[in-house]
């Protein structure tokens, strides 16, 4: 992590958006949710609560100017509930008070009438009523209904896997300020400022020069600050223009859990045919996704978990069918991994099923199936160099895997009222957004006078590191300590058109644009500074902030040589926007080359379950993980060890629970937990895979790490199952997650008991 | 509203305070220290943590408290700690420590995790990784998954001699201050401000005013709390003393002062231990066992413990005073006798029989910083294989927190063996009536009472536990 900005977070410096000084006169947002999960809206009736002391103003959809929708590709989400109540999150008014305790008290004096509805919570129900996003998406690939009736094993099973709830730290909030000539200016916690600026745009019928966003360090994101920010955004400015004076809206945690969306469920039947000896010959599979009541980035998320469907594994045939379920939750959204762990979940799932019917061990059947050099991908990309198959073999020897199995073993013999158990996990996951378009970024890199130097990109830095990444790779371009490089903040009105910060590209894309900037602006100097000294450029290059002529210092520092260019008036600024090279995907055939390249790595993961109670440790999680040639190292052991157990969080622990009448009952951290230290693993032991030739990559020969290790969290998964098979009479497998405290015991039991 | 007095870092505060403002929103709002964030203002985050010290009796104590659930009304007199504070004079070891392990990623929880490893250094009488690792237990992070601050924490705990660190800690707080203040981890001008800290003004009751113990409860169930009375600051609820055939306990006492009091632990040595798995150690200290039982929650943890102690409540009005066994307190869900305007003034626990021991199980959807399922507490004496004392009390499984009265009878009535823990297990089952809720199914929290009372029983004699898995697995197979 960048040293300065850490320390300034260990004393409490940064100002996250509810830290921002206040302007004079600043009024605070509270938000109207509906009295029911979905249905009529009849009407709203605020008297009562502009009654009251301290409140301005109550808005409503017919006070918006411009138009009423959140949705940037299909008008299928209202932004404040006009005739219909979409979802239990679904906003109807915004109040707007002198004070957060005034709007908030508010909010119940409204009179509300609406007509409730059943609502419809469970994906499979929407499916057979109907109710898709869009028709049922299919990749498809070899001969799949054949292979399967080739197939020497037949296994058919389902995976349901849950939501999850972000639980960033820092909750949504926004302040939004009136600007002159009609504008607004909008301090968002945002993932997206592009994103947020179109929504705000459109929300206020503004043209999008007159509505600037900025986002500074976000107290969190993983997704959940990528549409999701939107709304309160464009609240914020809505209440900010009318008034005409500055508003700041944030969320309260149970206002934020209850009202965002989460990580999509999916429900997932499957058929995995194999050959006598274990190899994969078809895998038919159908997601039922629950998208919740508008599709929001339902169906990118849908395309992610097809064109992941086969996992780390070879799959010569096969169907993968996605239906995006309308139900009426609060929208899905985007969450690290973005429909990638729901797939490898469904695949995982199938092949434990198999190796327990075939009666051999899982990590056999995975080896023999493994991804490697010249496999075909479903969507027709072959596959070159590949680091998988390295990952694993490594894995098996520096965690010494053998071992482990004998050791367990020999536990799980003696040992009373415990059992453990031990998995191995190949990963593969694609980098790059699956919506091409969106691969792009520029960035703006001024120098100033005195030598420093400020680098503005689209990404937005939420914890994820993106920001020491840029950095170090326009120092290391310029040749000047680091400590020369201010990181800005995201601002709509420096870089345009930005995509959001999200599919683990921010470094990536924003880091290629900024390093390629810097190269310009290194020209550029440099052509100075050989015409000064009479050299050729060629001879001459910027270390540690000193000029260098043919491997020699001169006398010439790098802040000289940058007011010699000022003199001179040469440019000091450089714009330069990038694109992702040789991506493309064609969406009506499926096929295409939609990644830039895969990450891959190996986990093992061991657990102790303790067979009377129904409770679980991780004892440890180890991984040979792959980030290329890393600028940062320490970020990405942080991301890794993050990543891993937030999945772990997803597979054992978190679950959001919703009354049938659509209340939610883990709105608060007191019902809804998340890991904590006590979840932890005993040993954390990340290592990165040290191939010397790794096939294409990121920024500076790296690659990205934010999202691919969530999908660990499946191996401690699975571990957990191997414990839980260690006791009692045999059952069989069932993808069911979380795999609870409460589940665990249920299991437990069933297999003391002999019964299903 | 009245004027409080008190100290926030370096600066002397007056203020007119409404006393059920939450510190987190005077620390953020009126000083503009917005160092402290909120992440959930519920108790349940740690990320709005401060140092909270203040005069009680004859020490001054420093804790780490949670700002969002610490009223305004009990801070006369007291110097709050910020992260601002720590942080006035450069950087300390500890922040060192963190950032070099890598810990910030976000960064929105690092405030409190330095504010609560500090707390940690100023009051554990070790410097060991493991006790460091549970004064984090009220602290949580999105992005880390905690292996950056496990490896901060190693490097901290190895920063200076251990010896010389319990050595420094002998002699009181503010010796331990000043070692601390002389490896920059505190702030030079914090041992004299702690040192002349007044008295807590006395508090005053008036009718009808709403007792407040810890009020971690209280500000979760409320916006605003009016007219309280805050016990905290009230003498005869305090302190923790033997009194003939009892330990005598003060309504106001809070469960970090139970779980750490030497007079507890000698009688109970396993208590402390088992306490770390209720609430966390900030609401620990500030969460009265009053409180805890006055809450009447089925699953309170400490009114389980209490319970199965055989404890009784000596209870207060005015000048006229009665005592009641604590399970007659209970009377139905979230009803306890209590009159309006009496207070638990002191729980009376009757000395343990020679020998007898104390077991809790709690078992929860996380293992820390979490409401059980179910839990259970056993007081249980066991001689020459035979049970001669049992007392159980479950809860998550009743209304009330509920002795087990025909699981414990049974207990004594054979020599313990596999067969009798089972069917303990089973008339346990049969003595409750657990419902569906957010913390388990009905039938979930069934079979998990009678593994727990399997636990306790496992645990008074582990050489059972074989004998009893072989009965459970091999049972029905043949
Ligand atoms: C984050 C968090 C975690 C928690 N975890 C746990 C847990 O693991 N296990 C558990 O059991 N509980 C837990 N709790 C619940 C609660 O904090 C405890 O029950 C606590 O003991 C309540 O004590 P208090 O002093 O804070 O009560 P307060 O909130 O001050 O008061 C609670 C009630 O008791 C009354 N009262 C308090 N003292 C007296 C007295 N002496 N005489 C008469 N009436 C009195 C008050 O008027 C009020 O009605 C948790 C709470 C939080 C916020
Ligand atoms: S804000 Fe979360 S503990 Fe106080
Ligand atoms: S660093 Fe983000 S919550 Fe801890």
């Amino acid at each position: 992590m960048d040293k300065k900005f850490s320390l300034a977070a260990l004393k409490g410096e940064p100002l996250y958006v509810v830290d921002f000084p206040l302007p004079e006169g600043t009024l605070f947002g509270a938000v109207l949710p509906p009295p029911v999960p979905c249905g009529e809206l009849l009407s709203i009736d605020p008297s009562a609560a502009l009654a009251l002391e301290g409140v301005k103003a109550v808005f409503t959809a017919k006070d918006i100017p411009g138009e009423n929708q959140v949705n940037d590709l299909a008008p299928d989400e209202p932004f404040l509930a006009e005739r219909r109540i979409l979802h239990p999150g679904h906003p109807l008014a915004l109040v707007v008070a002198e004070s957060e305790e005034i709007a908030r008290r508010a909010l119940p004096l409204i009179v509300v009438e609406a007509l409730g509805e059943r609502p419809v919570f469970d994906p499979r129900e929407a499916a057979l009523k109907g109710r898709l996003h869009a028709p049922p998406e299919v990749l498809s690939w070899g001969e799949p209904d054949k292979a399967w009736e080739d197939s020497f094993w037949k296994i058919q099973g389902r995976a349901d896997s849950g939501d999850q709830e972000h639980l960033y730290m820092e909750t949504q909030s926004a302040l939004a300020l009136p600007l002159p000539y009609g504008g607004v200016k909008v301090f968002s916690s945002t993932q997206s400022p592009g994103g947020t600026q179109k929504t705000v745009a459109r929300i206020l019928g503004l043209p999008m020069h007159l509505v600037t966003v900025e986002a500074f360090r976000l107290g969190g994101g993983f997704g959940g600050k990528e549409t999701n920010a939107n709304s309160w955004a464009a609240l914020a400015a809505l209440g900010a223009r009318l008034l005409n004076r500055p508003l700041r809206l944030s969320l309260n945690r149970r206002e934020d859990m209850a009202f965002t969306g989460k990580r999509h469920p999916y429900s997932t039947d499957y058929s995995l045919g194999l050959d006598r000896e274990g190899r994969i010959l078809s895998y038919r599979v159908l997601f039922h996704q629950d998208g919740g009541a508008a599709m929001d980035l339902s169906l990118s998320i849908l395309s992610r978990t097809l064109l992941h469907a086969t996992g780390a594994y070879r799959v010569p045939n096969g169907r993968a069918t996605g239906l995006s379920c309308r139900t009426d939750h609060v929208p899905r959204t985007a969450f690290r991994g973005f429909g990638a762990p729901q797939a490898f979940f469904a695949i995982e799932s199938a092949l434990f099923q198999a190796a327990e019917t075939m009666k051999v061990p899982l990590e056999e059947l995975k080896e023999r199936n493994l991804l490697r050099e010249g496999d075909t991908l479903p969507y027709g990309k072959t596959l070159g160099k590949e680091t998988l198959p390295a990952s694993w073999k490594k894995a098996k020897a520096l965690f010494r895997w053998e071992e482990t199995e004998a050791r367990i073993e020999e536990y799980n013999r003696s040992a009373s009222w415990s059992r453990k158990g031990a998995a191995l996990m190949p990963i593969h996951f694609g980098i790059a957004f699956t919506y091409t378009p969106l691969n792009q970024a520029s960035a703006l890199v001024n120098v100033y006078t005195d030598g420093s130097v400020s680098v503005s990109t689209g990404a937005v830095e939420m914890g994820q590191g993106v920001s020491v990444k840029i950095s170090r790779a326009v120092a290391e371009t310029l040749g000047i300590p680091p400590s020369r490089i201010r990181m800005e903040s995201t601002d709509t009105s420096r870089i345009a058109n930005s995509s959001p910060t999200a599919a683990s590209t921010g470094a990536d894309l924003n880091g290629e644009a900024a390093r390629r900037a810097a190269l310009l602006l290194k020209e550029r100097l440099l052509a100075v500074a050989a015409e000064l000294l009479g050299a050729s450029p060629e001879e001459l290059l910027f270390r540690r902030g000193l000029l260098e002529r043919g491997g020699k210092k001169t006398t010439w520092s790098w802040e000289r040589v940058v007011k010699e260019a000022y003199q001179k008036r040469v440019h000091l600024s450089a714009l330069v926007h990038y694109a992702t090279p040789a991506i493309w995907f064609d969406g009506k055939r499926e096929r295409g080359e939609p990644f830039s390249y895969y990450v891959s790595g190996t986990a093992l993961v061991e657990v102790t379950l303790d067979t009377l109670r129904g409770t679980f440790r991780t004892d440890r999680f180890q991984v040979v993980h792959d980030v290329g040639s890393t600028p940062a190292p320490e970020v990405d052991r942080g991301q890794i060890e993050g990543a891993f157990l937030q999945g772990l969080g997803w597979l054992t622990l978190e679950e959001s629970r919703v009354t049938p009448q659509g209340k939610m009952i883990t709105d608060t951290l007191t019902t809804y937990k998340v890991p904590d230290f006590s979840s932890c693993p005993g040993v954390v032991d990340v290592r990165f895979l040290e191939e010397e030739e790794g096939g294409v990559r990121g920024l500076l020969g790296s690659k990205a790490t934010g999202e691919p290790p969530f999908l660990y969290g499946i191996a401690g998964y699975q571990a957990l199952w191997k414990a839980i098979n260690a006791w009692g009479r045999p059952q069989p497998f069932q993808g069911i997650a979380p795999l609870t405290n409460e589940r665990l015991l249920n299991l437990l039991v069933q297999r003391e008991e002999g019964k299903p | 509203m009245g004027i409080s007095t008190f100290w926030v870092n370096q600066r002397r505060v007056s203020l007119s305070l409404s006393p059920s403002q939450r510190v987190v929103d005077l620390l953020r709002r009126d000083l503009s220290l917005v160092g402290t964030k909120e992440g959930c203002r519920e108790g349940d985050c740690g990320a709005c943590m401060i140092l909270w010290g203040r005069r009680e009796g004859a020490q001054t104590l420093y804790r780490s408290v949670n700002s969002c659930l610490l009223p305004a009304g009990e801070i006369d007199g007291s110097h709050i700690l910020t992260i601002e504070g720590l942080s006035a004079e450069g950087t300390t070891p500890v922040q060192k420590a963190l950032e070099e392990a890598g810990v910030v990623q976000c960064g929105f929880c690092s405030p409190g995790f330095v504010v609560a490893l500090t707390g940690f250094l100023l009051n554990s009488p070790r410097l060991d990784s493991s006790l460091a690792r549970e004064a984090l237990g009220g602290n949580l992070c999105r992005c880390t998954g905690y292996a950056s601050l496990g490896r901060g924490i190693e490097a901290l705990c190895s920063l200076w001699e251990k010896g010389e660190f319990e050595e420094s800690g002998r002699s009181g707080l503010l010796a331990r201050m000043e070692w601390l203040v002389a490896r920059k981890v505190l702030p030079p001008w914090v041992p004299s401000l702690a040192q002349a800290l007044p008295d807590p003004p006395p508090s005053s009751h008036r009718r009808g005013s709403l007792p407040v113990g810890g009020a971690t409860d209280l500000l979760v169930q409320r916006e605003t709390l009016s007219s309280p009375l805050f016990l905290s600051r009230k003498p005869s609820l305090q302190g923790i003393r033997r009194s003939g055939e009892f330990l005598s306990l003060g309504g106001g006492v809070n469960l970090e002062e139970f779980r750490l009091s030497p007079l507890v632990t000698d009688l109970f040595p396993e208590l402390s231990t088992a306490l770390l798995s209720v609430a966390s150690p900030p609401i620990r200290a500030r969460a009265t066992l009053a409180g805890n039982l006055v809450n009447a929650s089925p699953i309170g943890d400490l009114s389980l413990i209490l319970l199965s102690l055989g404890s009784s409540l000596r209870l207060v009005k005015g000048n006229s005073r009665r005592t009641l066994p604590l399970e007659r307190f209970f009377l139905a869900y979230r009803k306890v006798d209590l009159l309006p305007g009496e207070l638990v003034e002191r729980i009376l626990i009757p000395l343990p029989t020679e020998g007898s021991r104390l077991f809790f199980e709690k078992v929860s959807r996380r293992e820390r910083l979490d409401i059980a399922s179910v839990n259970l507490s056993a007081l249980l004496l066991l001689k020459e294989g035979r049970l001669e004392e049992a007392r159980l009390a479950a809860g998550g499984v009743a209304p009330v927190p509920l002795l087990l009265s025909k699981t414990s009878a049974l207990l004594l009535s054979s020599p313990l063996s596999p067969g009798l823990i089972r069917e303990a297990g089973e008339t346990a089952k049969g003595e409750v009536t657990p419902i569906d809720d957010v913390r388990g199914s009905a039938l979930y929290k069934t079979h998990l009472l009678g593994r727990l009372v399997a636990g306790v029983l496992l645990r008074l004699a582990p050489e059972q536990a074989p004998l009893l898995e072989n009965l459970v697995l091999e049972e029905k197979g043949g």
